[in-house]
């Protein structure tokens, strides 16, 4: 059985989007959220999201973009793209972990339907631990 | 039938549990086995290349298994990932999944090998093979 992208994606859940270079940042941020309840679909530059919002099929709620990241255009450009061809989207814009992970913590304050699991502080100190106990080389 | 054989609960109900890491750069394949694994009750990490997979290996997360694909940009391709993984000792199992047939790179590294597009279910059952909990239930 293989499977399209659009019947695993469509889902009640309320999705989000998160957009993050940074793996460690992006993957702590997905599970924090995931953890209150949400669908979480990661992206790894805005140009990967991209695939992802032109694919009207896949049912996303919120963009969640860090704004500084490799890739042809940023945050800021992809915010503009979602305005004027997926105005149903609500964007984030995230400029720091902190922001990124604040913002993430209003997101599960608003529902969709568990409690917060965790205070956002512990996931910026998730994310410090799992920063550091990468080597330089490995 | 014994009570203990009736009560015993059906292949299909098995709980899945393990860390899974999906390392794959096309992002509606990686959502998508990602998103499948999930809704199997498994923990899912997502690597868009080999370099992200690396950085998520050697960190404090916990992963007992990889799903790669081999053709990825990066400073590696699935094969320098999979050597990597085997040098550094990390202890975690490896499927390599592949748009092109099994080589003779893959077949060296001697590992399980699914080629595009593969059976969701098939790779499912291969990973709790691999991880998954004991359920022949014999003593």
């Amino acid at each position: 059985m293989t499977i399209n992208p659009s019947e695993i994606l469509q889902t009640e859940l309320q999705t989000i989007l998160v957009v993050e270079d940074e793996v460690l940042v992006r993957t702590a941020i997905a599970e924090y959220l995931r953890d209150c309840g949400y669908r979480v679909l990661e992206t790894a530059s805005a140009d990967e999201a991209l695939t992802v919002l032109e694919n009207t099929t896949i049912d996303v709620d919120v963009v969640f973009t860090d704004i500084k990241m490799p890739g042809s255009f940023d945050g800021f450009g992809l915010a503009k793209w979602i305005r004027k061809h997926r105005p149903d989207v609500h964007v984030i814009l995230t400029g720091s972990v902190e922001k990124a992970v604040h913002a993430a913590g209003d997101l599960c304050s608003e529902g969709p339907h568990l409690a917060k699991p965790y205070e956002p502080q512990q996931v910026i100190e998730w994310i410090k631990r799992l920063l550091a106990s990468v080597p330089d080389r490995y | 039938m014994s009570d203990e054989i009736a009560s015993s609960p059906p292949l299909m109900d098995v709980v899945h549990t393990g860390n899974i890491l999906v390392v794959e750069d096309d992002v509606a394949l990686r959502f998508t086995l990602a998103e499948w694994l999930r809704g199997k009750n498994y923990t899912v990490y997502e690597a868009k290349n080999a370099d992200e997979a690396m950085t998520l290996i050697v960190s404090a997360i916990r992963i007992d298994l990889m799903v790669t694909d081999i053709d990825m940009p990066g400073t590696m391709n699935g094969f320098g990932l999979i050597d990597r993984v085997r040098q550094g000792a990390y202890g975690l199992k490896i499927i390599v999944v592949s748009g092109n047939a099994a080589s003779p790179a893959a077949k060296e590294r001697d590992v399980p090998f699914f080629r595009k597009p593969y059976n969701f279910e098939s790779l499912t059952m291969l990973i709790d093979t691999l991880i998954g909990p004991d359920i022949t239930g014999l003593p």
